[in-house]
């Protein structure tokens, strides 16, 4: 059943990852609910949505663990459920929980890992060793779980794989050990390599991703760059005029709207998306404007309105499945 | 003590089902016994033979133990019930005592308990009160069991105190050993190992007479006497000193130990692993290794005992006994490859197993690989016991020709033993948290070939339990049909287990 045709050696380069509408249901729960990702070959895929939103789920998926109830899923070409060992062949999987055999010491959790997904560079085993500073004589009933993380990174990243799949791969990792990870993130990138990353910590994603995907309540909200991400929020605008621009109160692009007199002058703040900003200006303008400053929206921002606002217009504190 | 009430709380809301369920099952061994030897004894002389029998049959002595007031229906009862209460009260006492004391531990979850504002001995004093419970809801069951079935009143209180006492001593020796050990799973390896010593001893000084009984605590239930005119006090008292020193033993230690550790400190390993350590197959071997050679050397122990005192059970119907020792052995080689199946599901719930397939391995090839292990478990461990047990026969009858008897019948037996791990291993492809139900074949297999005859089954109820399939070999022919029948059945399951697993979720990944 698992013919390999290698997807490297074929005429149209296959995506890394083309998943088109996801389902798949726990009971009643709705795990993925019409979702889709598309990762190029080559490409650092950033994977973010708020928790129990879907992200191991749809890892899983990709690894053929989950039987989908809808949906179609492919690795360089490769149907996901079924021809998972050609699959397998072509990538390296970090899991969000890593569990690892108490009787073993690291360095054999290690080795066995890497035997299992069918050997690796010892050369760059031991260089990962080392780059992550991992005592692995101790059995792994003793680590802590930054030692553990390390035990299933050091595995994955020693295969020489063309898609990296690692669910929340640094959570527990110190800042030091962060940098490594980041490090070696570029290492791979550099050789032509993919990576999906699942990830909460918003400045590593930033510092690695070309593109990233947001998942919400198991459907897809946003996937582009950061930068065309960050160009769709709303920007936020500070600025000083003599008069109190009212007119602004009728725009209904403008959010979150403050002013206050400060010595006779009106100190306005709002938010207002980037394409808004044309009609803005002449208001502000015609207010007699004094002072002014428009600053891009944060990451945080960026990432808050896309986990918060989204498919359904309802609108709620903290998006959360459960 | 600070917290002790909110500790014991959470205990007994995660997990009452293990105050409940192993009280009710002894007790509920109690009743269905304290009735059908009410009806198989009813009068003097039926007793009087009872009496004759037991005392004559050294293997009533390994199994049951020294019996007392044999002429009284409460002193048959009490005869009796020890060949379950000897070796089902501590397994299941040890386990209750470990759960209780350890189990949130090893989770994880006491780290959030303990963080909050109670006492550090907090867990460990709840555990025992929990296991406590246990006991005395037992103890009561079964005293209420007994007086229903128009037991004598006194004599069914000093029972199920002793009960309550033997049990006791078992959670507290349970609760030491996961004092002293980083984890469950090494405590119980010890406790068990402790009790099975004890058991051995206990054998052996009543089949010997030995003037040795102060030295086992498994030898203190038969000399509580209950049932007698004035029963000694000194058991019932050594029982509670026991019990008191090693609840109080584990408490101390509690108090020395860190939280999720043991005594000991964890030796280092490999920086590298060996080459037994290359595919799916050596890495499942090494993970069910030590809970197999377990298993096989307890039943190795049993067999081999049970073997070299065949001669003196010549009274007793020597060929019943060879039956018998046949069928536990398929029983013990069944329950190695439960453990194996087990394992195997384990690895899936921790989600290792997704893990693993997120490499080369086929699904098709890690489940062909923990079939094939059990099955080896099973055979392996048949063929030992069949081994030892006929190295015991052998020597003590000195007839050689017992050896290659031996053989031949446990290897006749073979496919029942397999045919029960398979049950287990098609559980486990369907869900890994299935396969324990195996137990119950397991167990059901053990009350059959034990207490059939005692509790009267009828021949549907034998029947269930696939070792009753074979035929009682050596002494009935061997039923090659069902032998190839069970064979077919297998084959058909293990094909079934492939194709389901393939196809559904993984539990954990
Ligand atoms: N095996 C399962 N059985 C039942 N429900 C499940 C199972 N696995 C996942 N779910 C549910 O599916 C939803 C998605 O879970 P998933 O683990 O994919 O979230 P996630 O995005 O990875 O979250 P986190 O950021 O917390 O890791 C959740 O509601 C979860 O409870
Ligand atoms: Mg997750």
């Amino acid at each position: 059943m698992q013919h390999d045709t290698s997807g490297k050696a074929g005429s149209e380069p296959h995506l890394a990852i083309e998943a088109i509408d996801l389902r798949k249901s726990f009971g009643a729960t709705r795990a993925l609910d019409g979702f889709s990702l598309t990762v190029a070959a080559g490409e650092v895929h950033g994977f973010l949505g708020p928790n129990g939103a879907g992200k191991s789920t749809t890892i899983r998926a990709l690894l053929g663990q989950l039987r989908l109830n809808g949906g179609e899923c492919r690795i360089f070409g490769h149907d996901c459920w079924q021809e998972s060992v050609a699959v397998h062949r072509r990538v390296a999987y970090v899991p969000g929980d890593v569990a690892l055999w108490d009787g073993l010491s690291g360095g054999e959790s290690i080795d066995v890992l890497m035997r299992l997904q069918g050997g690796g560079d010892r050369r760059r085993r031991d260089e990962l060793v080392d780059r992550f500073e991992l005592d692995v004589s101790k059995r792994t009933r003793s680590y802590s779980k930054g030692n553990r993380q390390k035990v299933a990174l050091v595995a994955a990243f020693a295969k020489d794989a063309d898609l990296y799949l690692l669910d929340e791969p640094t959570s527990g990792l110190d800042p030091l050990m962060e940098e490594a990870f980041q490090q070696t993130v570029r290492e791979i990138k550099q050789s032509g390599k993919s990576i999906l990353l699942s990830s909460h910590i918003l400045s590593q994603v930033e510092a690695l991703c070309d593109r990233l995907t947001i998942i919400r309540r198991g459907q897809t909200v946003a996937s582009d760059t950061l930068e065309q991400l960050r160009g769709r929020t709303t920007l936020q605008v500070l600025a000083t005029t003599e008069r109190s621009p009212e007119a602004l109160l009728k725009s209904g692009n403008v959010l979150h709207l403050v002013s206050e007199d400060v010595g006779g002058r009106t100190k306005t703040s709002f938010q207002v998306p980037p394409t808004a900003l044309n009609d803005v200006m002449p208001v502000l303008v015609g207010a007699g404007l004094t002072g002014l400053t428009v600053a891009p929206p944060s990451l945080d921002e960026v990432f808050l309105s896309n986990y918060r606002e989204g498919v359904e217009p309802e609108p709620e504190p903290v998006a959360s499945a459960r | 003590m600070k917290g002790l009430a909110r500790t014991t709380g959470v205990l007994l809301r995660t997990m009452w089902l293990w105050v409940v369920v192993p009280a009710v099952v002894i007790a509920g061994l109690v009743w269905s016994a304290a009735a059908s030897i009410q009806d198989m004894y009813p009068d003097e002389a039926h007793r009087l033979a009872y009496a004759e029998v037991v005392t004559d049959s050294v293997a009533v002595r390994v199994f049951q133990g020294r019996g007392y007031d044999l002429t009284s229906i409460g002193g048959i009862f009490a005869q009796e019930t020890a060949v379950v209460i000897l070796f089902l009260v501590p397994l299941v006492g040890v386990y209750v005592g470990i759960r209780f004391t350890r189990w949130l531990e090893d989770k994880n979850y006491l780290d959030i308990i303990t963080a909050g504002t109670i006492s550090r001995l907090a867990p460990t004093v709840g555990g025992l009160c929990c296991g406590a419970l246990t006991c005395l809801l037992a103890s009561v069951l079964s005293f209420a069991a007994l007086v229903a079935s128009g037991y004598d009143t006194v004599g069914s209180a000093l029972w199920a105190l002793a009960l309550l006492l033997f049990f006791l001593w078992a959670v507290s020796l349970g609760a030491l050993a996961g004092q002293l050990f980083r984890n469950s799973a090494e405590a119980t390896f010890a406790a068990v190992a402790v009790v099975i010593g004890f058991y051995l001893l206990r054998s052996a000084i009543d089949v010997r007479s030995w003037d040795a009984v102060w030295s086992t605590p498994l030898s203190w239930l038969a000399e509580t006497k209950p049932f007698a005119e004035t029963p000694p006090a000194w058991p019932y008292l050594l029982f509670g000193a026991a019990i008191a020193g090693q609840a109080l033993l584990g408490i101390f230690f509690a108090t020395k130990r860190d939280l999720g550790g043991g005594m000991f400190a964890a030796s280092a390993g490999p920086r590298e692993a060996g080459a037994t350590l290359v595919g799916p197959r050596t890495l499942l071997l090494r993970l069910v290794r030590g809970a197999t050679l377990a298993v096989l050397l307890a039943g190795g122990a049993v067999a081999f005992t049970f073997g070299f005192f065949a001669k003196d059970m010549a009274t007793d119907g020597l060929t019943a006994r060879i039956v018998l020792l046949v069928q536990l052995n398929a029983i013990v080689a069944a329950a190695a490859g439960v453990l194996v199946s087990m394992a195997f599901s384990r690895e899936e719930l921790s989600g290792r197993t997704g893990r693993v397939l997120a490499g080369l391995p086929t699904r098709t090839r890690w489940q062909a690989n923990g079939i094939v292990i059990a099955f080896a478990a099973v055979i392996t461990t048949q063929l030992a016991l069949a081994c030892l047990s006929g190295l015991g026969l052998s020597l003590s009858l000195d007839d050689w020709s017992r050896f290659g008897e031996a053989l031949r019948s446990n290897a006749q037996q073979l496919p029942a033993a397999l045919l029960i791990a398979a049950l287990s291993l098609a559980l486990g492809s369907l869900d890994a948290r299935l396969p324990a139900l195996a137990w119950t074949l397991v167990a059901w297999a053990a009350v059959v070939a034990l207490r059939a005859d005692m509790l009267q089954l009828s021949e549907g109820l034998r029947h269930i339990s696939p070792v009753e399939w074979t035929g009682k070999v050596p002494v009935d022919s061997w039923s090659a049909t069902a032998s190839a029948g069970m064979v077919a059945v297998i084959v058909v399951l293990m094909g079934l287990a492939l194709v389901v697993f393939r196809r559904r979720d993984l539990a954990k990944g």
